[in-house]
């Protein structure tokens, strides 16, 4: 039965099987002496069917694989696409693949009810709010059972590196970490682990009673596996804390190299860093042994686009465009994600090399000559910083701004940047929001 | 229509016969291969002077919602350029008029159902010959134009059902995903 509008859920709906050790797992999170403020309220919303659905996906991707070559399926899902979403039915009979126009962002963020098959159920319809950095904000549709799939790809990129999460109740399973100045934050459990809990939380200090808490509370919580993003694991470091994770997993931007070696240094497990996006979940995982990120979706099919929205070989760089998906709620066509890479294999798994977000800049160095902004990434690896952006004025001068907590390495950064562009003025700055921005722009 | 055109059967015949390469895909954006404004402009020049460049820039598109338009126009081509229509003293204007007026007044999604479907076929024939004031041989004005109506109406009024459906569908999508339920979303171990 679908909530009204404004009509609040109940604990009943955030946790339709909870049972009594879930809810003394959830008040242990809540009512910890040092716990943070929990901003908000969320849940799993899975019920007992959506259990037995989610154990049958899980079973079926363990022995699925990623798809290079075109997958079989792809046929049967233009067809079931272009009869059952209000987008394609426009353009009449099914087309074949390579002559399906490509959409983005922008048209999904255009309206993205013509984007939701007509066998979607609403009742159950919820959505991640993405805002990105191209100005085109976003509801994704999705659902509980979808938001469910998550943990399947997850535990599929753990076991790449040999571990396998088996936090039960009682225990933290993962602590989701962000650092932003409003952060939407809670509590749950994981049924499909044993009700094992789940906090989101924000490291920012405007979220704890002292900013000290925050040791005391991760130490307490003991979290098998803790997630966020460059940001906020640049923000971890800070805290200090003795944690033992299994695991770390790195999503939303790029993890700088530097900054992966100083985690696994302090924390002495795997950092994974996964290419993952709201609109089409966990795409892939990065393998320092095979240098590029592998794919994990058995459903996703991705090509490469040139500008002109036509497939280039293997091995050339251009969009990442993907087909699939496991979000039944937005099935996607050639959408371009808006990232950059090239398409490769190794050991006959499909890898995405040099993945780059947003579409790549020019640079002009001190000797005429322009090189791509991949080579100032490759050169900017070792950086210890979450994240820094890069701005070449009309003059040819730069402006490179990092993180505040990141200005220590200004010295190492401008010697990089020296070796890379040659003698140009350079000015370094401290990126003042902590919103996405745009890593590299250029006037000229 | 108050001249009688050819019968109706042979052009119903020469829509139930198009060929496969007049069903493939329009280029749209520089994608597939058919060239839609040469074929019109091929058609059009087989009843007299060829189009003006500008007339032909509409067949031209980026716009990929306008691929069951451009479809229909290849249908319309292969229709038009049946012989029998040549004995009637129709003009390039004529002609043209028809490759512009009739995919839009006949506003369907889909212009395989004007192959495929007998009924359909048939309002494509009749609705071809009033663009040129022809009737069907061997039917009064009254009695092509009562038919021309019935069977359009129809259309028409399943067309309309279909759009509010669809309209109907588009606000229930957007009011769930506006609901706070929807907002408050559900467990994801991470948050892009």
């Amino acid at each position: 039965m679908a909530l009204g509008l404004d009509e609040t859920p109940t604990d009943q709906d955030r946790y339709p099987t909870l049972s009594d050790a879930g809810r003394d797992t959830l008040r242990k999170m809540r009512e910890h002496p040092a716990a943070p403020i929990f901003r908000n309220q969320s849940g799993n919303r899975l019920t007992v069917e959506d259990l037995q659905d989610l154990e049958r996906f899980e079973a079926q991707l363990q022995t699925a694989k990623a798809v290079t070559a075109m997958p079989s399926w792809m046929s049967e899902f233009i067809e079931q696409t272009y009869q059952d979403v209000p987008y394609y039915r426009q353009f009449g009979a099914r087309q074949n693949f390579e002559d399906v126009q490509p959409i983005s962002r922008a048209d999904l963020s255009r309206d993205v009810a013509q984007f939701v098959p007509d066998s979607v159920d609403l009742s159950r319809m919820m959505h991640f709010q993405t805002s990105g950095t191209t100005g085109h904000p976003l509801f994704v549709p999705s659902h509980p059972q979808v938001a469910g799939r998550y943990l399947s790809f997850h535990k599929r990129a753990l076991s790449r590196f040999g571990i396998t999460p088996q936090a039960g109740p009682g225990e933290v399973g993962a602590i989701l970490l962000g650092y932003q100045a409003r952060c939407f934050t809670y509590v749950s459990v994981t049924p499909q682990m044993g009700e094992s809990g789940l906090a989101k939380i924000n490291l920012h200090p405007n979220d704890w009673k002292q900013p000290r808490d925050r040791a005391a509370y991760l130490e307490a919580m003991a979290a098998e596996i803790v997630t966020g993003d460059p940001i906020s694991f640049e923000a971890l470091l800070d805290v200090d804390a003795r944690l033992f994770p299994k695991a770390l997993i790195s999503v939303a931007m790029m993890l700088p190299r530097g900054l992966r070696a100083a985690l696994e240094a302090r924390f002495g497990c795997p950092v994974l860093d996964i290419y993952s996006m709201n609109e089409v979940g966990p795409i892939a995982l990065f393998d320092p042994d095979v240098g590029g990120h592998v794919l994990l979706q058995d459903r996703l099919y991705v090509e490469v686009l040139d500008d002109d929205d036509q497939p280039i070989a293997d091995g050339e760089r251009g969009e990442i465009t993907v087909t699939g998906g496991f979000n039944f709620c937005l099935p996607l066509l050639r959408y371009k994600t808006g990232d950059f890479g090239r398409l490769g294999s190794a050991n006959s798994v499909p890898v995405i090399y040099e993945l780059e977000a947003r579409r790549p800049i020019r640079f002009l160095t001190a000797s005429g000559e322009w090189i791509n902004n991949v080579d100032i990434t490759h050169a900017m690896a070792g950086l210890r910083a979450s994240r820094y952006c890069l701005h070449q004025q009309g003059d040819k001068g730069l402006v490179l701004r990092l993180p505040d907590r990141a200005m220590g390495e200004a010295d190492k950064a401008r010697a990089i940047l020296g070796g890379v562009m040659g003698a140009l003025p350079l000015s370094i700055k401290v990126i003042e929001t902590d919103d996405k921005q745009l890593q590299y722009t250029s006037e000229l | 229509m108050k001249r009688e055109g050819p019968p109706l059967e042979i052009l119903l015949r020469r829509l139930a016969e198009t060929p496969p390469e007049f069903m493939q895909e329009p280029r749209i954006g520089g994608r597939a291969q058919v060239v839609v404004p040469a074929l019109v402009n091929d058609c059009v020049a087989y009843f007299g002077a060829p189009a003006r460049a500008d007339t032909l820039a509409q067949f031209n598109t980026d716009d990929p919602r306008l691929r069951p338009k451009l479809q229909l126009v290849m249908v319309l081509v292969w229709l038009l350029r049946h012989p029998v229509l040549k004995t009637f003293d129709l003009s390039s204007g004529d002609v043209l008029s028809v490759l512009e007026g009739v995919p839009a007044a006949l506003g369907a999604s889909n212009a395989a159902i004007y192959i495929e479907d007998p009924e359909r076929r048939e309002e494509l024939a009749r609705t071809v010959l009033a663009q040129f004031k022809l009737r069907p041989e061997g039917e009064s004005e009254k009695q092509a134009a009562d038919r021309l109506m019935a069977i359009s109406a129809s259309e028409r009024k399943r067309l309309l059902r279909a759009s509010r459906d669809a309209e109907r569908r588009a606000r229930e999508v957007r009011e769930a995903l506006a609901r706070k339920a929807a907002r408050e979303s559900a467990d994801k171990w991470t948050r892009e």
